[in-house]
């Protein structure tokens, strides 16, 4: 299979994933590329319905119908060493990397877990699932997991049904259960969305720190570049299925490279200013106009539609341009920036 | 891990509450419905005693069993006496059996009770797997098939199919008996294989109802977050399906299974009569077509308890399968 540096557990190298209904086709995923590093955290960033959950559907396989993979490789490095295109293995062979090699948590902590089974059961049933283990064996597991993930009194917590916890701990519980079987790679989809920002910052630190002790690899989605800063250590920039610019945190924080990402970072609260003196709240700016329906996508770059920069330029599409060490844009005026 | 596991120990307070309230509330509606059972056979247009002995009975035998019925007493009494009777298990003497009311029912209880048993399980069986199956290939060649087999067999009387699978399997065929019950003395085997057929023609309308519930149920269930948090774990598709959408989609379905099995009850009076089976549903057919109040007033009775009792189990069953209502 092909050659994939040794530090790098996941590249994402030109994925299509498309939904066809009909004779309408939605590319929600078109032609994206990312590689998450070992012990790194990846953020991926971008508006609603920007394709973020559809690309990290398309790395676990859960796509529903009619998403379909059309194109592009998902090369992973498989605990074994062996480098494997996830996009094209079999479904039998996808199960064993689901929960074992990566494993996902949600934006919704409410529904994401079975509301019919307890956090204890939900736990066990991931590790004996992949591992030949006693039920004792995997209830102590289980009950270290929640001990990880900071849940006190894990015994009894245990036997408790998700409706008898609170959102920020049902996370912490969806976090034990996606780490249960010590996976090299955690998707979080947008984990922090659905909790007040108390919690938000809890569950950061608990992700943070994980890591640091287990050493895993994080692909972090978000909306939120506020939270990017606080995780990762690469950002991906994307826009109507695209990725729109590339960069470490750094780099990205230090100068945007694209308006669409600059505008984005324009949008998040500022702590100092927010409560200023005045007692008068700050005004976000968010990028004036939405994103264009994917069915329907402007002829040239698909920002230029709300873009302050736009020139004649930008009737056609730029490709990834580097402008920078290490440092992407899809934009023709990046230079400029 | 137990698919229904017991409830846990620290809920046993409120689980008895619930149980205590679901007692108490099938109590009410049993009150109630005897009232208006009783109101009701009061009310039918002419006195029973008459309509009973019919047109060439005298004045005085009409007479003396309105007073043998109690007939000739201030109504609250007589629903007094009524109320009383019941509590002692006394549902009254049969007019035209010559015995009470309560043996009459219990000598055809045996039949009507494994008809509707096997009838809800066929149904059960046919409409289950079905509906989860139409629900997963939504849209599919198998999910449209099923669900027209479905709207046909729910517009089908049942007692249609019943004289068309007597027709065929049992005239034409021999594989089923024709008819009745293997006559005195038949083995319990002879007697059950005479069900076969009228649990068919009964399984097969009734499973419609279920399987469309399923199947909805089912679809609400299946783009839930939890399956996909389940599909996520890396189990089999299989096992996605049965212990992660469908426990949740069967609370629903539950309910209409009970629906139905309270509906077999009075759907075997029609299909009992088809197939010449000595049940509840034929005695209530000559009771009726003879005045004989007492019986008729007694099987009513005996079905809406069962309707309740039904209900009752029904909600026994959401104790176990759901924890919300536990906690
Ligand atoms: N099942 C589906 N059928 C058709 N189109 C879909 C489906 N799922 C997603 N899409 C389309 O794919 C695009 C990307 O959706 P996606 O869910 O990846 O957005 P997102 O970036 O995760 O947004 P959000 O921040 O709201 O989660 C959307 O335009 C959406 O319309
Ligand atoms: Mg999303």
């Amino acid at each position: 299979m092909s050659e994939l540096p040794a530090d790098i557990v996941l590249r994402v190298d030109d994925l299509r994933t498309h939904f066809e209904a009909g004779d309408r086709v939605a590319k929600s995923v078109d032609g994206v590329s990312f590689d998450v590093r070992r012990g790194e955290t990846v953020a991926v960033v971008g508006e609603s319905g920007s394709g973020k959950s559809v690309t990290s559907l398309s790395i676990m396989r859960l796509l529903s119908a009619p998403g379909r993979i059309v194109g592009g490789d998902i090369l992973y490095r498989a605990s074994d060493d062996r480098v494997l295109d996830l996009a094209k293995l079999p479904e039998k062979a996808m199960r064993g990397i689901r929960g074992r090699e990566i494993a996902m948590i949600f934006q919704e902590p409410m529904t994401s877990l079975n509301p019919l089974y307890t956090i204890g059961d939900q736990i066990m049933e991931m590790v004996q699932l992949h591992e030949p283990v006693s039920r004792a064996e995997a209830r102590r597991r289980a009950k270290r997991m929640l001990e990880l993930v900071e849940i006190p009194a894990a015994d009894r917590r245990l036997d408790e049904y998700p409706h008898q916890m609170s959102g920020g701990m049902r996370q912490r519980a969806m976090i034990a259960l996606a780490l249960a079987c010590n996976p090299k790679l955690l998707i979080a989809d947008e984990p922090t969305t659905a909790l007040d920002v108390t919690i938000q910052a809890q569950i950061l630190d608990l992700l943070r720190r994980l890591q640091a002790e287990i050493g895993m690899s994080i692909l972090f989605i978000t909306h939120n570049l506020g939270v990017v800063a606080e995780i990762a250590h690469d950002v991906v920039v994307m826009y109507a299925g695209r990725v729109v610019e590339k960069a470490s945190v750094d780099a990205l924080f230090d100068n945007q490279k694209h308006p669409y990402t600059r505008g984005l970072l324009a949008c998040i609260p500022n702590a100092t200013r927010d409560r200023a003196p005045t007692g008068e709240r700050m005004r976000l700016n968010p990028i004036p106009g939405s994103v264009p329906s994917i069915l329907a996508l402007p002829a040239g770059c698909s920002f230029a539609p709300r873009c302050s920069l736009v020139t004649s330029e930008c009737e056609s599409n730029p490709s990834l341009l580097v402008a920078g060490p290490d440092h992407l844009s899809r934009c023709w005026r990046h230079e400029t920036l | 891990m137990a698919p229904f596991a017991a409830p846990q120990g620290l809920s046993q307070k409120r689980m008895g509450r619930y149980v205590f309230q679901r007692l108490l509330g099938m109590l009410a509606v049993m009150f109630v419905v005897v009232t208006i059972v009783f109101i009701i056979v009061r009310i039918a247009p002419g006195d029973p005693a008459a309509v009973m002995l019919g047109p060439d009975a005298t004045a005085q035998d009409v007479a003396s069993l309105r007073t043998r019925l109690g007939l000739d007493r201030p109504i609250i009494i007589q629903y007094g006496i009524f109320f009383g009777q019941l509590l002692q298990g006394d549902l009254g003497e049969s007019i035209f059996l010559n015995r009470p009311v309560l043996t009459a029912l219990a000598e055809r209880a045996e039949p009507t009770f494994f008809l509707t048993l096997f009838s809800i399980l066929i149904a059960g069986i046919i409409a289950i797997p079905v509906g989860i199956m139409s629900a997963y290939w939504r849209g599919s060649l198998f999910d449209q098939g099923a669900t027209t087999l479905a709207m046909l067999a729910a517009s089908i009387p049942s007692f249609w199919l019943g004289l068309i699978l007597i027709q065929i399997l049992a005239v034409r065929w021999g594989v089923f008996p024709v008819s009745g019950y293997g006559g005195p003395g038949a083995s319990l085997l002879t007697r059950l294989s005479h069900l076969i057929l009228p649990a068919i023609s009964l399984g097969v309308v009734s499973s419609a109802l279920i399987l469309r519930f399923t199947r909805a149920s089912m679809l609400d269930v299946l783009n839930d977050d939890y399956v996909r948090t389940a599909r996520s774990k890396g189990m089999s598709e299989f096992r996605v399906i049965m212990k992660h959408a469908f426990k949740n989609a069967l609370i629903p379905v539950l309910t209409v299974v009970g629906i139905t099995a309270a509906l077999l009850v009075s759907g075997a009076v029609v299909t009992e009569t088809v197939f010449g089976l000595p049940g509840v549903g034929s005695l209530v057919v000559s009771a009726v077509l003879r005045r004989d109040y007492p019986v008729i007033q007694g099987a009513l009775l005996i079905i809406a308890a069962l309707y309740v009792l039904i209900n009752f189990l029904i909600d026994m069953l959401y104790l176990l399968v759901d924890p919300r209502v536990r906690y």
